[in-house]
């Protein structure tokens, strides 16, 4: 024991130089630990801090005069966040992975078997190596706090718990409970937590101390404190289902048909968290231990989990874009939408959940009903689900306000405009809305398909106006394009990216052009599968092979779920902005004018579901037309999957190339970030730039080129020459 | 002095209890209100010191509903609210006191809204079945327990009705309806003149929708519907546009069944709604940009019996008058509450000869003359529109207000009978 003299009172401590566990005993023994690393601005575990942690409990056996220990944390919202993930990005390997987790795995066993009670006060972020932490304690108690959340999301960098969670948390909830918790990373509030019976109570926020003290004084008494708990009850079904060896068996089999078929056996950490908890349930600790460390040595090695890694830093960089650095903002207390549509009532609810006054407007009292409707449906959903409490549901609604003119806009700090795409409607819109507003607000347009430049064109004060792309369903999508143009200013900018931080979303900055960003990458992606269809025997090997690249759906379904007439709007606006290369596949053509003749013929490229999905009988007409008629020679036979992946994605890299060259975007990163998280292209390649990269530039020229052999639109540009 | 003007109002449809808004209770009313009106102001509602709400059902689960709405409404939190009750004029009185706030340099902008959800209004265990469950919850022994179980009775069910409850006159004992009976017997009200005076209420009120007199003071409200979905509700709901005279005369009489002429044909509507309007000290609102609406030149309560409630018009306005030393012949629009068709007549008659009224309050009063029917309620009252009892206050002088703009008149009075025995009045004037 030693003891330090601070601002001239004695405090007694155990670890005089700690950096992470600040220890303080107190009257009745009760030794007080605060989590707080000096050194960051939040708890993460690294190497060093377990080492400390370590030494701190042995210093805690040594010490006769410990007789109960708390850890509490020191940051407010945010307990212990997880492991140190800037050390994990400097790590050389698994057999370093493997050490890491075996220190972690032993300094939480030393915790566990620790003579004297223990207990973890949760409040804010309990995450990953946080939660395996704190259930290595006796004792957990949450707070109401919003940000409390308790989970292992490893699972979303590539990994699995490596510090005895998957051993752990199915002791504790069960089962059934723990396993989507550890193969989808799923979060629970503090409420859920103890419904489930992961903590042992929830306190209010300011108790929390309080109620530590009182239970640790009330164990060191009387030995237990199961007079204040009682078990969470666990459903019957729950309960055989773990107890009875073919049930269980099932569960497991059910549990990893559904990781296949969603991740397309391209992420290998969710079958390694099934095969562990399988190896370890209801078996001795250690045989549980020693599957997880031999799992996470060989994930640790895995390519995927290195671009799961470096996405999740890409994300965390891009909450912090270096040009809108030193900016200051003001905060957006007040806030619009324009257009009752899907997405105008889901941005509007968007924000009235981040605590935004969002006044809604639409011309007709009908077309607001509507979209009032579906923003109460959606609440009641998520009040049911649990994600929202009652009185949060009516905060939120509270927020959001109809109207049918301008009134309340003086007082916004941001509108959002999001009705139909016709240029000239949406100027009068913007003529209004300059007349409206007060010259400070930020206005901004949610157009996919039009210049924000030409809106603005003509509009007082130019350069208070933006473009936030939100993608549809902009409640679960997760990424925003901020668009500027030539006269927007750094302060409007940076006012409609703080909104999309606000919102929790994932923002690119991109120059205005046509298609912004994703979708100008789409194009070519999107148009080559017309051209290819005119080629392959089998039309759905197209979808088979962009699905087996890593992409979440192939062109023809993504076309069919935009509509197949956006489509061809959007590929001839692509044309006329981009030139041949964008030269629409004559397919679409085709398609049109069948469509014009019978328009329920011709409204989808593909029916029927699942297996029993085929080509449109209508398309296949439209396809054997082009081809007689001669237009397009088709060079060679039909292509390989190889083929058929480079020729869709290639396209992409090469647009790619040529926005970074014209510097629609700052830097590849933002490409890789914007394609993953608005299109869901293969995150585990790391996204296209990242993938062309690790392929080579310089081979991917060399096949386009190829490629381009009666194919002048798939020539390699001099921006992708040049990378 | 500071000087109070009324510079934005806004109101809920006034719709029957039941209908449309039967699950809205009086705090989402007044917060669906409160924040239209500061919308409708562009007013940052952190410019807002105070709000006053007038409401007497109170909601059971929202004590001093003014807090709550002020709260929902988005008004910070260091902001002061309550709620006031002067029964059927406290719609009066949360504008009255708004204003002396204002002209006493107390607030420089305060928000006042009456409101009202009959729908809300509950039905009560009676206290000797809520003493018997005390009871029960406190025996020890089981056999303790057995008798005060034992002393259950079937009718400790019946519930009390909160609404009728509401409506009758605890002082004495009297319903509402028989206060205006009693009205009608002693002024020589006919049946035909009660309901041809009802259905000129609906007349106006259709009337008045029909040629669009009413939106700009009317908010719409997006409420669920059966089937899952939303519907606006832009109107009032209750005033019949083909209300006839054979319909209401042949309504049976509902507070005296035998021998009476007051029916519910003849009588204000039970009806849900918010009414709100936005009072800032005259200076601070040409700072702030806002264009008056007009002002609250005076205003009086005064008392009476209470089983002649519904002469408190005449008392009041009698009040009024002489605090102002204006006539009765310069009101250019009179909106006088319907609360009963009887009470209506009855209070027109005292206007001319206040002997009976007198008679009754045991006071004299001079003659204060006679209110041409054109200029009466011309946009219907009560008796169409409905009287959610906390809001009605409120809505007449918003009424008022805005049909002295479109006729570009200049003063107008707003009057009401309040349960209990007294009556209140407000002279407005437009600058």
């Amino acid at each position: 024991m030693t003891t330090s003299m601070a601002d001239g009172g004695t405090t007694t401590t155990l670890l005089t130089d700690a950096v992470m566990w600040h220890s303080e005993l107190c009257g009745g023994g009760i030794l007080k630990v605060r989590i707080d690393r000096r050194d960051k601005s939040v708890n993460a575990l690294s190497k060093g801090m377990l080492e400390e942690l370590e030494r701190l409990i042995a210093e805690i056996r040594r010490d006769a005069a410990v007789r109960g220990v708390m850890f509490l944390s020191g940051k407010p919202g945010s307990f212990i966040v997880g492991a140190d993930v800037t050390e994990m990005k400097k790590m050389t390997g698994g057999a370093e992975a493997t050490e890491l987790s075996k220190l972690g795995r032993r300094v939480f066993e030393l915790l566990e078997t620790l003579h004297v009670p223990t207990v973890a006060l949760i409040s804010g972020a309990c995450l990953g190596g946080g939660l395996e932490f704190a259930m290595s304690c006796r004792y957990r108690i949450a707070d109401d706090h919003a940000k409390t959340l308790l989970g292992l999301p490893e699972v979303k960098l590539g990994l699995i718990p490596g510090w005895g969670g998957t051993v752990r948390l199915p002791k504790l909830v069960g089962l059934i409970e723990a396993l989507p918790m550890i193969l989808t990373g799923r979060m629970l509030s503090g409420r859920q937590a103890r419904s489930k019976g992961l903590v042992h109570d929830l306190v209010p926020v300011e108790a929390l101390p309080f109620v530590g003290e009182d239970l640790l004084r009330a164990v060191i008494k009387l030995g237990t404190a199961s007079t204040f708990f009682k078990r969470p009850k666990r459903s019957l079904v729950a309960r055989l289902t773990e107890s009875i060896p073919p049930l269980r068996n099932y569960a497991f089999r059910k549990a990893e048909g559904k990781v296949r078929h969603e991740t397309k056996g391209n992420y290998p950490a969710p079958l390694a968290a099934i095969d562990v908890l399988r190896a370890g349930f209801r078996q001795p600790l250690s045989i549980g231990f020693a599957a997880e460390s031999a799992a996470i040595g060989r994930l640790a090695d895995a390519p995927v989990t290195r671009e799961c890694l470096r996405l999740f830093f890409l994300q965390e960089d891009a909450k912090k874009p270096v040009e809108l650095a030193d900016i200051a903002t003001k905060p957006i207390s007040n806030s619009a939408v324009l257009g009752a549509g899907a997405m105008g009532a889901g941005i509007a609810l968007l924000m009235a959940q981040k605590g935004i006054w969002t006044r809604l407007k639409d011309i007709k009292p009908e077309f607001l009903a509507k979209g009032i409707a579906t923003a109460r449906k959606w609440v009641k959903s998520d009040v049911q689900r649990k994600k929202m409490t009652p009185l949060q549901a009516s905060d939120t609604l509270d927020r959001l306000r109809p109207t049918t003119d301008f009134s309340g806009f003086k007082q916004t700090d941001l509108v959002i405009e999001a009705i139909v795409e016709s240029l000239p409607i949406k100027q009068q819109v913007f003529r209004e809305l300059a007349e409206a507003t007060s010259p400070t607000t930020v206005l901004a347009t949610n157009t996919s398909s039009l210049l924000v430049t030409e809106i603005a064109d003509g509009i007082p004060h130019p350069e208070r106006i933006v473009g936030l792309h939100f993608f549809n369903p902009p409640l679960q999508m997760p990424l925003v394009e901020v668009i500027r143009t030539d006269q927007t200013s750094p302060a409007a900018l940076a006012t409609a990216f703080a909104l999309t931080q606000r919102l929790g979303k994932t923002a690119v900055i991109v120059k205005d052009c046509p298609g912004f960003l994703v979708n100008r990458l789409l194009a070519p992606y999107m148009n080559e599968a017309g051209w290819l269809l005119l080629e392959v025997s089998d039309p759905l090997e197209i979808d088979r092979a962009a699905v087996a690249f890593g992409l979440p759906m192939g062109p023809l379904e993504l076309t069919d779920l935009v509509g197949l007439e956006v489509a061809q709007h959007v590929a001839a606006n692509m044309h006329s902005a981009y030139g041949d290369r964008m030269l629409p596949a004559p397919l679409w053509a085709a398609l049109k004018e069948l469509a014009a003749n019978d328009p329920k013929a011709a409204k989808s490229l593909l029916v029927g579901r699942g297996s029993k999905k085929k080509l449109n009988p209508a398309v296949r007409k439209a396809i054997d037309k082009v081809r007689q008629s001669g237009t397009y020679s088709v060079p060679g036979g039909t292509p390989t999957r190889e083929e058929l992946t480079q020729r869709m994605i290639f396209p992409i890299v090469n647009e790619a190339a040529r926005c970074l060259a014209e510097g629609i975007v700052s830097k590849p990163e933002d490409i890789d970030l914007a394609m993953v998280f608005g299109t869901g292209f293969a995150p585990f390649r790391g996204g296209p730039m990242r993938y062309a990269e690790s392929l080579g530039f310089a081979k991917i020229v060399e096949i386009l080129e190829k490629l381009a052999n009666g194919r002048p639109r798939l020539t390699p540009s001099d921006a992708l020459k040049q990378l | 002095m500071p000087e109070a003007v009324i510079v934005g109002g806004v109101r809920t449809p006034f719709v029957k209890a039941g209908a449309a808004f039967n699950q809205l209770p009086a705090q989402e009313l007044g917060r669906l209100a409160v924040r239209e009106l500061l919308d409708r102001a562009n007013l940052d509602p952190a410019r807002v010191d105070e709000l006053i709400c007038g409401n007497v059902a109170s909601p059971v689960d929202a004590a001093n509903v003014a807090r709550v709405i002020a709260l929902r409404a988005g008004i910070p939190r260091d902001k002061i609210a309550h709620t006031v009750s002067r029964n059927c004029a406290s719609g009066f009185e949360c504008v009255t006191q708004a204003c002396d706030r204002v002209v006493s340099g107390r607030a420089k902008c305060v928000v006042a809204i009456g409101v009202d959800s009959m729908s809300h209004i509950p039905l009560f265990y009676p206290k000797k079945f809520a003493d018997k469950l005390l009871r029960l919850s406190s025996a020890r022994s089981a056999w303790q327990k057995l008798k005060t179980f034992a002393s259950f009775r079937l009718s400790d069910l019946i519930p009390q009705i909160g609404i009728k409850l509401g409506l009758t006159d605890p002082v004495t004992g009297l319903m509402m309806g028989d206060t205006a009976e009693r009205l009608a017997r002693e002024f020589k009200i006919t049946r035909d003149e009660q309901d041809q005076f009802a259905l000129r209420s609906h007349q106006l009120a259709a009337a008045a929708w029909q040629e669009n007199r009413l939106a700009s003071e009317v908010m719409t409200v997006y409420v669920d519907d059966r089937e899952g979905g939303v519907k606006p509700i832009s109107q009032d709901v209750g005033f019949r546009a083909d209300q006839s005279l054979e319909s209401l005369a042949k309504m049976k009489p509902y507070f005296d069944r035998r021998w009476g002429s007051v029916t519910i044909g003849n009588s204000c509507q039970i009806t849900d709604g918010a009414a709100a309007l936005l009072i800032v000290e005259a200076n601070t609102a040409r700072e702030w940009g806002l264009t008056p609406l007009g002002r609250i030149r005076d205003y009086a309560y005064a008392g009476c019996d209470p089983t002649r409630m519904g002469l408190g018009p005449v008392f009041a306005t009698s009040r009024v008058l002489q605090q102002t030393g204006l006539k009765l012949s310069d009101m250019e629009l009179v909106e006088l509450n319907e609360a009963f068709a009887a009470q209506a007549i009855a209070c027109l008659r005292g206007f001319e000869s206040p002997a009976g009224a007198c008679a009754a309050a045991g006071c004299e009063l001079a003659p204060l003359g006679s209110i041409n029917l054109e200029r009466l309620n011309v946009n219907g009252g009560a008796i169409a529109l409905g009287h959610p009892v906390g809001a009605t206050g409120t809505r007449l002088i918003l009424t008022l207000l805005h049909e002295l703009r479109r006729r570009e008149l200049s003063r107008g009075l707003a009057t009401l009978c309040i349960g209990g025995g007294q009556g209140g009045a407000v002279v407005v004037e437009i600058e």
